[in-house]
Order: C-alpha cells, then structure tokens, then sequence
C-alpha cells in the first residue's frame, strides 16, 4: 500500500468517525431538549449500538496517523495543542456520562451526568471541527469549522433518531450524513500534499497494509453487523443500556 | 519541575488510570466467556444471572477503559514527538495494528455482543465474546510490542537517525514483548481472580443460607447462593492460574534483563517494588493452593460461621491488592528504562516536545484531574453494582421492563414490548 492508500484510509475512517460518532455527539448534545428521563433514555437506545462501533474509527484514524504519518502527527499535535487536549478530555468524559449516567436510579446523579453528557458533546464535535480548521491553518477556519460542526452534527443526530423511531423518510438521513462528512473530506483534499510528506517509508508502508489488507474483512463484517442493528426501527428487540 | 517532568509525570499517571482498567479487562474476559458459554450450553438459569452480572461490571469497567486509553494514545504525538520522529516506523507500527484492527474488532463485538443481545442466536452471542476476549489479548500483546521495543530493541536499523523496521519476526518475537505479555497476562487473571474471589465472599457473607451464625449446607441453597459459590471457585482459580504465570514469567525475565542497570538510577522505587512484586506472587500461590484446597467437597462454604465470616471478610478487603502490585510492576519496567525511551538508543529528554512546562502542566492538570475523577467516580459505581448482586441488572434486560422502572408512557412501553399496566388490565375487565 503506497502512501495514498493509506491517505484514502485515514480519509475514509475520519469520515466514518463523522457520521457516526456525529450521530452519537448531535444526540448527546440534544439531550437536555427531551423532557422527561424515559424520553433521553429512548433517544440513547436509537443510537446506543453506534457509539462502541463509531468511536473506534478516529482511535483507528490517530493510529493510521501514528503508523503511517508519524510526522504529520507530531506537526497536527504542536499546532492544536490545546485543541486536542479539548478534544481527548470532552471525548472521555462524553464515554463516562454515556456509560456512568443510567447506572444509578437516582434523579440528581442522572441529571448531573445529562448535563455532562450535553456538554461534553458539544464540545466534542467543537473541538473535531476546530482540529480540521488547524489543518487549514488560522484561527478563523478553526473557529467557523468548530461551530459548522456542531451545528451539522446536531441535525444529523437528529435524524439518526427520528429514523429509528419511524417519524421521517430516508431523505434527511441522507442530506445530513452527506452534511457531516463533507468539511472532513474537503479539508483533507487541501492538506493532502502535506500529508504525503509526513509518510514513513514505503517498506513500512506496505508491511503494515498487508496486515491490514488481511483483517479487513472481518473489520467489514462487524461493521455491517453494528450497522444492521440500528439500519432497524426502534423496538422490544433493542437493548435500553445507556 | 521542567517541560520533561512534567510530561513524564502525565504520561505516567495517565498510563496507571488506564492500566488499573485493563487489568480487570483482561482478567474477568475469559471467566465472562466462560459463563455466557456455559449458559448457552445448559440454559441454566444461575449461569445467565452470573453472565449478566459478571458481565456489566466487566462493562463498565471497559467503558473508562477506552477513554482512559484515548487519553493516552495522544500522549506520544502531544509530549513525545521526538519518539516519532526516531523510532515512528517501528513503534507506531505496532500500534497502527493495535488501533486499526484489534481494539477496532474488540470494541465493535463488544458492542455487538451489547446490543445483539435479544437478536442473536445464543451460540453466536457467546461465540462473540470469545472474540472479544481474543482481540482484546491480540489489542495488548501489540501494545507490549510497542513497549517492549522501547525496553529491548530489535529487528531495526538506523538510517540517518531514522529506525526502520528489518526484521518483523524479531520484533514481534522479542522477550521483552513476548515473556513480559505472558507476565502481564498472569497479574490480569491475578487481579480477576482478586475480583471475583472478593465480592463474592461479601455477597456470600449478606446471604442468609452462607451468612450469619448458621452453617452452610453442603449444595447451594438457592440459585443466588449457587451464583456466589461459582464465582469464588472462578475466582480462585483464575487468581491460582495467574499467579503461576506471573511467577514463571517473572523469573524468566530475568534471562534477558540487566536488573543491575534497572536499579541503577531509580534504587529505592525499583528495588522496593521488585520486592513487594515478588513477595506478594508468593503469598497469592500460598493463598491461593490453601483456597483451591478447600474448596474439595465445598469446605471453604462450611467452615464454622466465626472462621469463615473472618475470611470472607478478609478476602473482601484485599481486592484492590494485585492492582497496587500491578502499578509496581510497571514502576519497575518503566522507571528501569531511565535515562533511556528507547534503551541505548534515544535519551527521553531528548523526544519531549517544546511546549512550555506551563502548557505541560496545564494538560496535566486538565486530562489527569479529568482522568482521575471518571475512574474514581467509575470505581464508585463498580462498587455499587457489585453491592446490588444479580438484582436489577441492566444487561440483558428486556428494553420494556428496563423503561418501565424509568417511568415511560404507554407509547414507549408498547413500543418496545411491555404492557402499559392499563392496556394489561383491560381483557380482564372485559373477561
Ligand atoms: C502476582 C504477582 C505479580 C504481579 C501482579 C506483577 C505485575 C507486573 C507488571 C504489571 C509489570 C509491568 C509489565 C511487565 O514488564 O511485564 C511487571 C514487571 C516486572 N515484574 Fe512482575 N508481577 C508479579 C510477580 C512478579 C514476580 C514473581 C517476579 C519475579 C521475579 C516479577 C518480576 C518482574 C520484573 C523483573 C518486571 C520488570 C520487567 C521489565 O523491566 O521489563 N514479577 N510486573
């Protein structure tokens, strides 16, 4: 695999972690809007399936960086410095409400985390968007990506829900994943010739691609499997977790 | 302190938070899967109870996990750039293959195995976590071959102060990533084993037919009782299993590393540690022979109620034991390595980044005041779950009832499959 193989896959998992992950962050940072605590619970459920199989496309996206591009990492890391430290501390603590907030019954512990839950998502998706605006390299780029993205993510999330409880068409899913994934692939297509200069070399390139050729099957299948579960209107199959 | 110090600093504290998550990860998997086996085999109620229990806690564990392990996996481009610089090709590598295809196989069956729960055959579900647990194994050896470059380099050269990859078999073969996985698999199973042994003898002290003033009777006297007793003989042996491990492997480090040289710039940390390592080994052997001794014909169940209150209650407290121990032990690797990141090849202040200490330790307080209040906040919860016992668990559920103990409408409910109470009520009036 030459190193624009690996760009097309950093490229591709990026994309993959906006559409859905951004499902997961745009209902999180909806959540305070649905009014009683069985109604967040519903939304969580919608898209419950999606955050173990989304969030692990941008870990894959940092290793296909650290693997594959170790250069343009350390150069991503010391421009957004304070952006990623954003990014990696409002994604843990977006992981721990989702997964800490139902745990209890009680009504302050599940508010207290609902609002970290909102918060932390939206910061999430501010700090994606500001981290693609840093490829771009002003300030102004990353501060208009950080609120496109959250807005994006939002309505994006919105529909993932709506879908799954039956109360929309197909069409709006579409516009908005088309909507999420777009400054990603944009913002790549402008950073591409620095990319390919922050490669390793082409033996270590093509080591690495075998090993990943050959799981790439099974990485489909689980995929499509996570998928099939939310492709499905909500109901008593489902599994009320988070 | 400087810029390196305080990157160290965070490195470290942020590798401990993770590395006590793991440990019980890595450690619980095999029983889980063991159990949601057993219960697809026989359909036997005690072991559905047991995987769901077992299997929650072994969820919300993994959940700070992951984040824990984000947090990390940014470290090195953040405060180490110079490692990547150097040594990118042949210590990202292994980690490319950890993120790219273990952890992204281990973390979306995971999820499958979560959320397929009332979809899948009951074969294929158990199947899942057996994948779970292999990936999540294959997701830490690469990360010990990563580490264990940094400790014993091998399979590289040196090209205009670049290291490339020349021989992958060495690399992956390496003892310092091969006998230490080994090393860290024995004290993950100890620390399983630890886990399962300690709440199941708080659970067994609660229960009336263990607890008490009374003597057990040689069967369980409830599917509650069967539970607790299945998980104890588990948990000892998975602890006896993994402290035999550990030993082994423990020793047979000893063929490939100068301990003189890992003592030399840290003494007393390292030295102390090695020793409180070793000498808590042999005490989990001993412990752990004497256990799995009386559990013949149940004994262990039937000592007379002071004894056996005392022991259960000791075994209760010494849970956290093997974690302490495992924070030890990679005090004793990591701090062995200094002054070198990559031993005689690189110089750790060498690869640290130039943000200011300010920025550092800005970070620091950020990601490790974060860090540290998620995994508290976890442990918490961990403790709560295990207090509750097989009651009220959430995994594995029907989403109707779970919604229902939420307070959900007559619309959700119907939704997914419970009977509001009025809807239920109706054909008997009718009748
Ligand atoms: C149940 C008991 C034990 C636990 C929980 C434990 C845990 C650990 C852990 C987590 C590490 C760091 C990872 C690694 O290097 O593998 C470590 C390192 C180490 N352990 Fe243990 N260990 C135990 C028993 C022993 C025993 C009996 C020995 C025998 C001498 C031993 C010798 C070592 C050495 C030499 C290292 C440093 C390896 C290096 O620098 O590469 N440990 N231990």
């Amino acid at each position: 695999m030459t190193a624009a193989v690996w760009g097309v896959l950093l490229t591709v998992l990026l994309a993959g972690w906006a559409l859905l992950d951004g499902a997961v962050q745009g209902t999180g940072a909806a959540l305070g809007s649905a009014p009683t605590g069985a109604e967040r619970r519903v939304r969580l459920a919608a898209v419950g399936p999606l955050l173990l199989a989304g969030e692990v496309w941008l870990v894959a996206a940092a290793g296909v960086l650290v693997g594959a591009f170790p250069h343009a990492e350390s150069a991503l890391a010391a421009a957004g410095y304070p952006v990623l430290v954003a990014l990696v501390a409002s994604w843990a603590a977006r992981d721990a409400g989702l997964w800490l907030r139902s745990r209890r019954a009680s009504a302050v512990w599940r508010s207290a985390w609902d609002r970290v839950i909102v918060v932390a998502s939206t910061v999430l998706s501010a700090a994606f968007g500001a981290l693609l605006g840093v490829v771009w390299g002003s300030v102004w780029a990353a501060a208009g990506l950080a609120v496109t993205f959250v807005l994006l993510v939002r309505l994006h999330g919105a529909a993932v829900v709506a879908r799954r409880l039956g109360t929309t068409a197909r069409a709006p899913l579409w516009l908005t994943s088309v909507a999420v994934l777009s400054p990603v692939l944009v913002t790549v297509v402008a950073a591409w010739p620095a990319l390919m200069h922050g490669a390793v070399s082409v033996s270590a390139l093509a080591a690495l691609g075998g090993i990943v050729l050959a799981a790439l099957p099974a990485l489909v299948v689980v995929q499509v499997a996570a998928w099939w579960l939310v492709a499905r209107p909500l109901g008593r199959r489902d599994v009320v977790f988070f | 302190m400087s810029a390196v110090d305080l990157a160290r600093l965070q490195f470290a504290l942020l590798a401990a938070t993770h590395f006590l998550f793991v440990l019980l990860t890595l450690g619980l998997g095999p029983v889980v899967a063991v159990l949601g086996t057993r219960w697809a085999v026989t359909g036997r109620e005690v072991f559905e109870r047991a995987t769901r229990f077992w299997g929650q806690l072994y969820l919300v564990n993994y959940a700070l996990g992951i984040a824990a392990g984000i947090v990390l996996e940014l470290q090195f481009g953040m405060h180490f750039p110079g490692l990547l610089d150097v040594a990118g090709e042949v210590f990202g590598a292994p980690l490319a293959v950890e993120t790219m295809v273990a952890f992204f196989l281990e973390s979306t069956l995971l999820g499958l195995w979560v959320f397929g729960w009332h979809q899948l055959p009951r074969w294929l579900h158990a199947t899942l976590f057996w994948l779970v647990v292999l990936t999540g194994y294959a997701s830490a050896f690469t990360v010990m071959v990563a580490n264990g470059f940094l400790k014993n380099p091998v399979g590289y050269e040196l090209v205009d102060g670049v290291a490339h990859i020349t021989d992958t078999a060495a690399l992956i073969l390496n003892p310092a990533a091969l006998v230490s996985s080994l090393h860290v698999l024995g004290a993950c199973l100890v620390a399983g084993g630890f886990v399962l042994v300690g709440v199941s003898a708080s659970r067994l002290r609660l229960h009336p037919a263990t607890g008490g003033r009374q003597r057990a009777g040689r069967q369980p006297a409830d599917v509650d009782e069967d539970l607790w007793r299945r998980s104890m003989r588990a948990g000892i042996a998975t602890g006896l299993v993994g402290a035999l491990l550990a030993t082994g492997a423990g020793y047979a480090q000893f063929t490939y590393l100068d301990m003189d040289d890992a003592v030399a710039v840290y003494p007393g940390v390292v030295g102390t540690s090695l020793a409180v390592m070793m000498g808590f080994a042999n005490l989990v052997v001993l412990g752990g022979w004497v256990l799995a001794l009386l559990l013949i014909r149940g004994a262990l169940f039937r000592l007379r109620p002071r004894v056996r209150n005392g022991l259960f209650r000791t075994l209760a407290v010494l849970l956290p034991a093997p974690f302490v121990v495992g924070i030890l032990g990679w005090l004793v690797r990591e701090l062995g390595r200094q002054p070198w990141v990559v031993v005689g090849v690189l110089r750790t202040e060498d690869v640290v980044s130039d943000q200011p200490a300010s920025a550092v330790l800005t970070s620091l307080v950020v990601l490790v005041g974060l860090m540290v209040t998620l995994a508290v906040l976890d442990w918490w919860v961990l403790r709560r779950l295990a207090a509750r016992g097989a009651e009220g668990l959430v995994l594995g559920a029907p989403p109707g009832q779970v919604l229902h103990d939420d307070g959900a409408g007559p619309e959700d409910l119907l939704r997914f499959g419970a009977a509001p109470e009025g809807l239920r009520a109706a054909p008997e009036v009718v009748r």
